[in-house]
């Protein structure tokens, strides 16, 4: 007994201490932070719908957080957020998948050309690498392409000036283009363009797909860049709304969140400069009793949010800033978001449901 | 008999007030003005059977404008006409420089949006403004005509203040006004539905497309009694008696 290797184990590394014991609002040690964040490091975010709640909580706390494409001056948080203006540093709209991240910063460094640019929708054009960020699309093709040099410039710009990187995984199912694999962040004629299975394919990328993508995203940046970049990567606990692989949409999701996790897990152990968040693990761990998510069983209520950020800046702002200054005004304010505020187009895959 | 029209709005109300005394007045109707100053007619309000702006200061004000003691009687009026109070295309003008859109013609700007996101903002400026809270009171209380006035343009003068000519300048370079007056045409045709009629700038204080003449802003009084204190030195939002006199001749109200 004395001789076991777990013997100085703290409490936190035996489940009935650390887990089922733990008041599920407040788990003790569940996060350390690996390095710290200065209030002068300037903060990109980016990833699934559930990356949303950082960028915001951030932003609340005057972290540095960047915005290379604000909103139009005067416009309200609520046609802000339509428009998708600073849901993350530039109007991306959600990276659900490392691959598009990836595909993404190509792009911008005048790597690659995705294919299949621009999906039509009565009449209208949209950006099919970000179809919701212009919900009433284009008049022409050329106004798609010319919206997406603009935006290109800003992540570029982005990708080149961040300090720190914040990235949700999102998911590992996608649609790709199948002659150019092109990865796009939502199927083909969910929001625009046309299904055609002759042009596309489902594709579900594996845990070396997922981790070999974001580590040539990180090499790319390297290359590119000349200061450090640090980067906090969480997975998104919000399960799949529907799946293409053929499995029970329950054994899909625990196939995707569990890549997803391992990657990250695998980025965290392998590199210095990657921590992980575990906003999964808070939301979805078992002494919480599903209590973090609402009656569809999928997205996460404010309170679930709330705990995940709390445990994120107990670490990061231990001792928040004291925010002086005027107040804004009542008659433009937006209403406090909440958690139905966040825009997830996979979420639009639940009107195919029969 | 002449019928009475109850002239509701803020201080670019001065303007019409001037105007009708200093030679815009007809018969075919009389106006009576009312009107509060900065952010008083948003709380104007239904109160026993008078309009009435709800805030103290500014129902005082109102009152003593227009000689009215309780307020304005909706009963008494054939048509009401509403100025100012934001109707206006400043989220265009401040957005034209850094957002080019499909219709516009810019040749670099930093952003490209959809012409329909700059359209939402322009009407969610409107539709939130104090003009819009006014002109919807008044439509559920009467069926007499609404008439909403656009703002005027900017003065030409504007051009002495840097910032305000950085805003302007590069839609007058693209010859962009015609993108301007059509998202003004797109807002009034959709008020049009909601039962509004609008009414614009006369063609004559016009200058460049999209701005007012010098000579219809110079000399423009702050909205008081008695109409005789001047705005500021190059005030380029306000316009003159002049500008009230051309309003009065041209409208078909």
């Amino acid at each position: 007994m004395s001789n076991s290797p777990y013997k100085d184990v703290p409490d936190q590394g035996f489940w009935r201490s650390g887990v089922a014991e733990q008041n599920p609002l407040d788990i003790q040690n569940l996060y350390k932070r690996k390095f710290r964040i200065a209030r002068s490091q300037t903060i990109a975010t980016a990833g699934s719908c559930f990356a949303q709640h950082i960028a915001r909580h951030l932003k609340q706390r005057k972290f540095k957080v960047l915005n290379y494409e604000p909103a139009p001056r005067g416009m309200s948080a609520k046609l802000a957020q339509k428009y998708q203006f600073g849901t993350y540093s530039c109007r991306f709209g959600n990276i659900y998948t490392a691959a598009q991240l990836l595909q993404l910063a190509r792009e911008a460094f005048g790597q690659i050309t995705p294919s299949d640019p621009v999906w039509e929708k009565e009449g209208r054009y949209f950006d099919s690498q970000r179809p919701n960020v212009e919900p009433n699309g284009f008049p022409t093709p050329d106004d798609v392409l010319r919206a997406r040099q603009t935006h290109l410039k800003h992540v570029r710009q982005m990708l080149l000036d961040m300090d720190v990187f914040v990235f949700t995984f999102g998911l590992t199912e996608a649609w790709v283009h199948r002659e150019s694999q092109t990865v796009f962040p939502t199927a083909p004629g969910t929001i625009a363009g046309t299904f055609d299975p002759d042009l596309y394919e489902f594709k579900n990328f594996t845990h070396s797909e997922t981790l070999q993508a974001f580590v040539k995203f990180k090499r790319l940046l390297k290359r590119e860049r000349e200061k450090k970049l640090r980067y906090i990567v969480s997975v998104s606990p919000v399960p799949l709304t529907a799946t293409m692989s053929g499995q029970h949409v329950l054994a899909a999701s625990t196939y995707s969140k569990s890549v997803l996790r391992a990657v990250a897990g695998e980025l965290f152990q392998t590199h210095r400069d990657v921590d992980y968040f575990p906003s999964y693990e808070i939301i979805t761990a078992p002494q919480t009793r599903g209590v973090f998510f609402q009656a569809n069983q999928r997205s996460v209520t404010d309170t679930g949010v709330e705990t995940a950020m709390r445990t994120f800046l107990a670490q990061h702002d231990p001792n928040p800033v004291k925010q002086d200054g005027p107040k804004p005004k009542a008659a433009k304010q937006a209403p406090k978001p909440s958690t139905d505020d966040l825009i997830c187009e996979e979420a639009f895959l639940e009107v195919f449901s029969k | 008999m002449t019928r009475k029209i109850c002239v509701l709005g803020n201080s670019h109300i001065a303007a019409l007030k001037g105007g009708w005394a200093d030679g815009g007045a007809h018969d075919k109707f009389t106006p009576d003005f009312f009107g509060a100053l900065s952010k008083g007619m948003a709380s104007l309000a239904f109160i026993d059977g008078k309009i009435i702006p709800q805030d103290a200061e500014a129902a005082e004000f109102f009152c003593n404008i227009s000689g009215k003691e309780n307020g304005a009687d909706p009963h008494d009026y054939d048509a009401f006409l509403l100025c100012g109070m934001g109707m206006n295309l400043s989220p265009i003008f401040n957005n034209y420089g850094g957002f080019g859109t499909p219709d516009a013609h810019h040749s670099n700007p930093d952003h490209f949006v959809s012409d329909t996101c700059l359209q939402d903002l322009l009407w969610d400026h409107i539709d939130h403004s104090m003009m819009m809270h006014c002109a919807r009171l008044v439509r559920r209380i009467t069926d007499a005509p609404v008439y909403l006035v656009w703002q005027a343009f900017f003065a030409e003068n504007l051009f002495d203040i840097e910032w305000r000519a950085a805003q302007i300048g590069p839609i007058l370079e693209n010859n962009d006004q015609e993108y301007v007056v059509n998202q003004m045409r797109l807002v009034s045709d959709r008020l049009s539905t909601e039962g509004f009629q609008i009414l614009h700038q006369p063609p004559e204080t016009i200058a460049q497309g999209i701005m007012t003449k010098s000579e219809f802003s110079r000399g423009s009084v702050l909205f008081r009694e008695g109409l005789d204190k001047p705005h500021r030195e190059n005030d380029v939002f306000h316009m003159n008696s002049q500008y009230g006199v051309q309003c009065w001749q041209n409208w078909d109200i």
